[in-house]
């Protein structure tokens, strides 16, 4: 008789899960699954707001990323107004972007995965969390709390506040940058660059460590999404849509954000509430593609500033002559080069005098009823589409977030490892196996949203399945 | 004089999920002599200003509360396995002493009921209240 193993809840990812892997008669992985248990219903809850509200609103959806729910939603409202916004307010709001990916794209790193790579995946589970972390190596750790620190001191400078900031607006921004804040931010770069590099030179040693274990973490082809400049360049807060293959052809390019619903669509599997977007063409499930770091920096032509482009041709070049990488852990060293394009960027930007513009952002009533707002959120892109009255009261809302794009892509990650590490017949599962099932989702580093954290303690549902889909045990914990 | 900061976290879309929040509004609103934080939730970066301060007050929903309850808090090597996007009060003080070497000498964590959270930006009336009740009980370890 088959049976599930369970493991619940993943841990260090944010929100809440549960992996079921399911074994067959033989006790070889028959399926695995990464299920998510929480369900939001944002978009229900912003119908008859103002769209004014509504980057105020998104934003709350999240902890970790409201910065990109901040930009998106005001750039549906710029489509909404049918406004061209200033030069400044597009930096600042590029500089925000690029905060946003810097203090998410450290934590992931430093904090969420570092642990399995600096102390092993067969280390204690106890100690392999950032307390281990610091006792191994506590500058390593300092230094990722601090680089953390700069990306949300930016936002805080920029916006007032660490997180929820309604500072961005349809139409631009409310608030000039003070030329002091300019000065404080550009202090920490030194420090911010020192420690991009140590990630990145921590990260090629991983690589040679694991180098045998590496090919096994997601490794398939797929399609890649993501946004890029006009020209094909790297791209974060504005562009069109390029879709790759895992052979490095071109699917699609160019396509405008606003008709992403021609392109894309949303399957519901009946066991997670996260739902399954997939490239309409190929249907789904064949239609699986991937978005966030990975696929960024494998469908760009070319990255604008100097260090992270040398880093982007290394990468490519780690799968020889197919020029695209399609094993998920590389997701982290795309990670590392996107914290060096911003790190860069963020310098560039910062010594722009047109940063410190006073004229940041166009008024305007609502010209249109319907808005599409995309970006490049830290784990992939992020669309905002709003339909409004004529007083701007939002009539529907459908909100496409990034870590859901990855869905079909994570639960074939699952299964791969599972598959590899996991003998069903010795009958033992041990701690280091499981973790590295979890870590091959962490390379995603999805973000489920905590959208209520007292609620998030609220009592799990673990289900044994047989191969006939019987449930043989239920448990309520 | 001593240095206080008082965070107040949780989904102020979430009813009473806010509880934390709301009374880290009001004590800022009352005693703008105290540094008063309202977050989403606790983030690693918390660590260098905890460990900065004299006196640490966490405010958080508590599902499980009938009344506000307030715990002294301790650093521990075994706190509980952090998830690092939502750290616990505990989780952080233990980061503040290991990667500052410094705690604040006070720290507390003060649950406020909480048992509605569905999407709304208002507390239930039993949370609201306790939120009342909570702000007599920050000001009384503010004064020890």
């Amino acid at each position: 008789m088959s049976k599930t193993i369970t493991i619940l809840p993943v841990t260090r990812i944010e929100g809440h899960a549960k992996i079921t892997i399911q074994l067959d008669d033989n006790g070889d992985v028959m399926d695995a699954r990464f299920h998510v248990n929480e369900f939001r219903g944002f978009e229900k809850f912003t119908e008859g707001r103002l769209l004014w509200e509504m980057p105020g609103i998104t934003s709350r959806i999240c902890g970790i990323c409201p910065a990109s729910h901040l930009v998106t939603s005001a750039k549906a409202g710029d489509d909404i107004l049918a406004v061209e916004i200033p030069e400044t307010a597009e930096k600042l709001r590029r500089l925000l972007t690029l905060a946003q990916w810097l203090q998410s794209h450290a934590l992931s790193f430093f904090h969420l995965s570092s642990p399995d790579f600096l102390l092993g995946f067969d280390s204690d589970p106890v100690k392999r969390n950032i307390f281990g972390l610091i006792a191994a190596d506590a500058e390593f750790a300092k230094r990722g709390v601090r680089l953390r620190k700069f990306g949300q001191e930016i936002i805080e400078m920029l916006g007032g506040r660490r997180i929820h900031t309604p500072w961005t607006v349809p139409g631009g921004v409310r608030d000039p940058l003070d030329p002091g804040k300019k000065e404080l931010m550009l202090q920490w770069i030194p420090e911010a660059k020192e420690t991009v590099q140590l990630a990145l030179d921590t990260l090629k040693k991983i690589h040679v460590k694991y180098s045998k274990e590496i090919p096994e973490f997601g490794n398939f082809r797929t399609l890649f999404v993501g946004l890029v400049s006009k020209d094909g360049g790297l791209e974060y807060y504005d562009g069109v849509l390029r879709i790759k293959d895992g052979n490095d052809n071109t699917i699609a390019d160019k396509i405008d954000p606003k008709t992403y619903a021609e392109h894309f669509g949303e399957a519901v599997e009946s066991w997670s509430y996260l739902k399954f977007p997939y490239y309409k063409p190929f249907d789904y499930p064949r239609g699986m593609y991937r978005v966030g770091p990975l696929a960024r920096v494998n469908i760009c032509n070319y990255i604008e500033t100097p260090l992270a482009e040398a880093e982007r041709k290394i990468f490519k070049s780690l799968n020889g002559a197919v020029n695209v990488v399609n094993n998920s852990f590389y997701y982290h060293y795309a990670r590392c080069i996107e914290m060096l394009f911003a790190m860069e960027k963020i310098e560039m930007l910062l010594h722009d005098p047109v940063l410190l513009g006073d004229n940041v952002r166009s008024l305007a009533s609502i010209n249109r009823s319907e808005g599409v707002g995309c970006s490049e959120a830290p784990r992939g892109v992020l669309f905002h589409h709003y339909h409004v009255n004529k007083d701007g009261v939002i009539q529907k809302a459908n909100l496409i977030i990034a870590t859901a794009q990855n869905n079909i892509a994570m639960n074939r990650t699952v299964r791969q490892i599972a598959a590899h590490f996991i003998d069903g017949k010795k009958g033992k599962i041990t701690e280091g196996i499981l973790n590295r099932v979890e870590a091959g989702i962490r390379c995603y580093d999805p973000c489920l949203s905590c959208s209520t954290h007292a609620l998030g303690r609220m009592p799990l549902h673990i289900e044994l399945i047989n191969a006939e889909g019987e449930i043989l045990d239920e448990v309520r914990r | 004089m001593k240095k206080v900061l008082v965070i107040g976290y949780g989904n102020t879309l979430r009813g009473d999920d806010a509880a934390g929040v709301r009374a880290a509004e009001l004590i800022a609103e009352r005693h703008p002599e105290i540094e008063s934080l309202c977050l989403h939730q606790l983030m690693p970066e918390l660590a260098e200003q905890i460990a900065e301060c004299d006196t640490v007050v966490f405010l958080d929903a508590d599902v499980n509360a009938t009344q506000p309850n307030a715990r002294l808090l301790t650093t521990s090597d075994s706190a509980d396995q952090p998830r690092t996007h939502f750290l616990s009060p505990k989780s952080l003080l233990t980061l503040s002493q290991q990667l500052y070497r410094r705690v604040p000498a006070q720290s507390y964590s003060i649950g406020i009921p909480a048992s509605s959270f569905g999407f709304s930006e208002h507390l239930s009336s039993r949370s609201a209240s306790a939120v009342q009740e909570c702000l007599a009980m920050v000001k009384n370890y503010l004064t020890r």
